[in-house]
């Protein structure tokens, strides 16, 4: 088996399915300013800090201690390195004297002279343009054969957006696409693994972000995660705390199952979340990742309906995390949620409010494999989740909520639903969906107050007496 | 006319050097790598040598090994942007500049060895 070398990027290792493969050549190919510089520097110091040696030439006729005042700023940078493990050196005199043989010659005997296992070559459109398309075919065949005789990995890097039909691209081992792409006025880049012999890649364009820290790679959710089924295969039901929702759901939620709690602003969809996580304790650990309101809203919230999150939280039984519903890189916020719960055996997951995450989607008809992809995950450490989304007020006499290619992708379902009658606001919660079980299906009027969650009207509609 | 080899393997490095260093009444000899340095300044025997250290076929500093081997005892100013102290082996060069440098840096450092010299 071909030993693979990181790429010094977790999930660009994902998507090569483990890295670059030794004695292999690569193409990474991008506009200006996409990130090649950056990712090829990063493999380079990612390459180091694991007992290779690694040379970086440049074609480029701009300073490379230019590029290396600016690369010594990134979190990846290993200053110790340099010069002996790590090398920068122009190859730009070279060609401009002797052409593309000169340069095959100059990469060969570098390689050996440094005893590198990776070697960069920045600005292989240069050499493109120095030369015939037939002799930039032969050259690229030569680097190939130089990078096996070396035993090296050999990346190299160009801006030219050239097809899949193009002989450097045929020939090579690998080539990865870096894409600056807009969408309106949003921004975003995207990384792609066109091509990686003998490797199963995760197919497709993925998020990526650059950082002080360097690249960070974002796999699509839906494509990354392997199906797991859950860990044990569960019956028990996890109870809300609230006994009467309790009862409608035949004792609880089935463990392990994902709940899609819907309905419109103010019909009590975080307050049954909060419900849910009141519950939390050493056993049954809690998280919740709220968009729209903060920790410290959230627990005022909870006590002003006289739910009890301080204790939870206070023992480190309950996690409250928020972000800000700006533009997230919702493959970053599944994973860090993944491994967050996985690293605190976390087993009530409430995730408040889809909408911030079908808006930070560039794709938004992603979202159910999104979620289905997240519950998968959950339910594989044993976690039972409960998402809430925001749906338009539905009209009172409706039975079922408008289907929603979401509620196919979860268990269970249930619908809040608010509405005017007798001059007073009401809330109404019904069961949908319920995994594998009957369930109760009578919509059921409920109020909240400084007690929480109360089924029946407010007692103080009724002593009102007032109607339309 | 004080004669400055200039060794160099980025040619914008090189360009902008010998210029400014030309302009200010300097005889310059570029060479881009090592190897080459080696070759001219064994040939030449300039009155001062300015090097990079990170090039190709022979860095700057196995150059200079070679060089004071040789016998070349002229100075050399050693232009690199790896700190001074991550440096191997003996250092062999009688200053060093840090890059990315401005072109008065270099200037004014030339300037010294010059009146050191005694070189009008």
């Amino acid at each position: 088996m071909i030993e693979k070398f990181s790429t010094g990027i977790e999930g660009l290792d994902q998507l090569t399915d483990g890295g670059f493969l030794r004695g292999s050549a690569y193409i990474v190919q991008g506009p200006p300013g996409a990130g090649k510089t950056i990712l090829a520097n990063q493999f380079c110091y990612a390459h180091v800090r694991d007992g290779g040696r690694a040379l970086y030439m440049t074609l480029l006729a701009e300073s490379s201690s230019r590029m290396l005042n600016y690369v010594s700023q990134m979190g990846f940078f290993e200053g110790s390195a340099l010069p002996d493990a790590m090398q920068y050196i122009s190859g730009y005199g070279v060609l401009e004297r002797e052409g593309l043989a000169g340069l095959l010659k100059l990469v060969q005997h570098e390689l050996r002279r440094h005893r590198a296992t990776a070697m960069v070559l920045d600005g292989t459109f240069v050499a493109q343009s120095v030369a015939s398309e037939n002799e930039f075919r032969a050259f690229i065949h030569a680097l190939q054969g130089v990078a096996g005789i070396a035993d090296a990995v050999l990346v190299m890097l160009t801006h030219q957006n050239r097809g899949s039909g193009c002989p450097e691209h045929t020939m090579v081992d690998g080539w990865i696409e870096l894409s600056d792409e807009t969408q309106g006025f949003r921004a975003f880049r995207t990384i792609q693994v066109r091509k990686h012999r003998g490797a199963a890649i995760l197919q497709g364009k993925h998020r990526f972000r650059i950082a002080q820290s360097g690249i960070d790679v974002f796999p699509r959710v839906e494509s990354a995660m392997d199906p797991q089924p859950p860990a044990n295969a569960q019956s028990h039901r996890v109870k809300t705390g609230h006994r009467q929702i309790d009862a409608l759901l035949q004792g609880g939620l089935p463990a392990g199952s994902a709940t899609l709690v819907v309905g419109p602003t103010g019909s009590g969809k975080t307050t049954l979340g909060m419900q849910f996580l009141s519950q939390s304790t050493t056993q049954e650990r809690g998280l919740m990742l709220g968009f729209y309101e903060t920790p410290a809203h959230i627990r005022q919230k909870a006590r002003s309906v006289g739910l009890d999150l301080d204790t939870p939280i206070d023992a480190e039984t309950l996690d409250l995390q928020w972000l800000p519903p700006a533009e997230n890189i919702v493959d970053e916020v599944v994973r860090d949620i993944v491994r967050r719960a996985r690293a605190r055996n976390v087993k009530r997951v409430f995730i408040d409010g889809l909408v911030a995450i079908r808006d930070s989607l560039v794709i938004r008809h992603r979202m159910p494999y999104v979620i289905n992809a997240l519950s998968m995950q959950l339910a594989a450490i044993g976690a039972t989740v409960l998402y809430s989304s925001e749906i338009p007020e539905l009209k009172l006499d409706e039975t079922l909520m408008p289907s929603d290619e979401l509620s196919a992708m979860v268990d269970n379902v249930v619908l809040l639903n608010t509405g005017r009658r007798d001059m007073a606001f009401r809330r109404y919660l019904s069961i949908i969906k319920l995994r594998d079980s009957d369930f109760d299906p009578r919509t059921h009027e409920f109020h909240i107050d400084s007690t929480g969650i109360a089924f029946g009207p407010d007692p103080r509609v009724a002593a009102s007496g007032k109607t339309d | 006319m004080l004669r400055v080899l200039f060794v160099e393997d980025e040619p914008d490095v090189s360009l902008v050097a010998a210029t400014v260093l030309e302009e200010a009444g300097y005889h310059v000899t570029v060479a881009s790598d090592g190897r080459e340095g080696l070759d001219i300044a064994l040939q030449e025997q300039p009155e001062l040598l300015v090097s990079d250290f990170m090039m190709p076929r022979l860095n700057g500093l196995e150059m200079i090994e070679r060089l004071r081997s040789a016998g070349f005892e002229r100075p050399i100013i050693l232009t690199t942007a790896i700190p001074e102290d991550h440096l191997p082996g003996q250092p062999g060069y009688d200053a060093y500049l840090a890059k990315p440098y401005g072109t008065r840096e270099l200037l004014a450092l030339v300037e010294a060895f010059r009146l050191q010299m005694g070189l009008g």
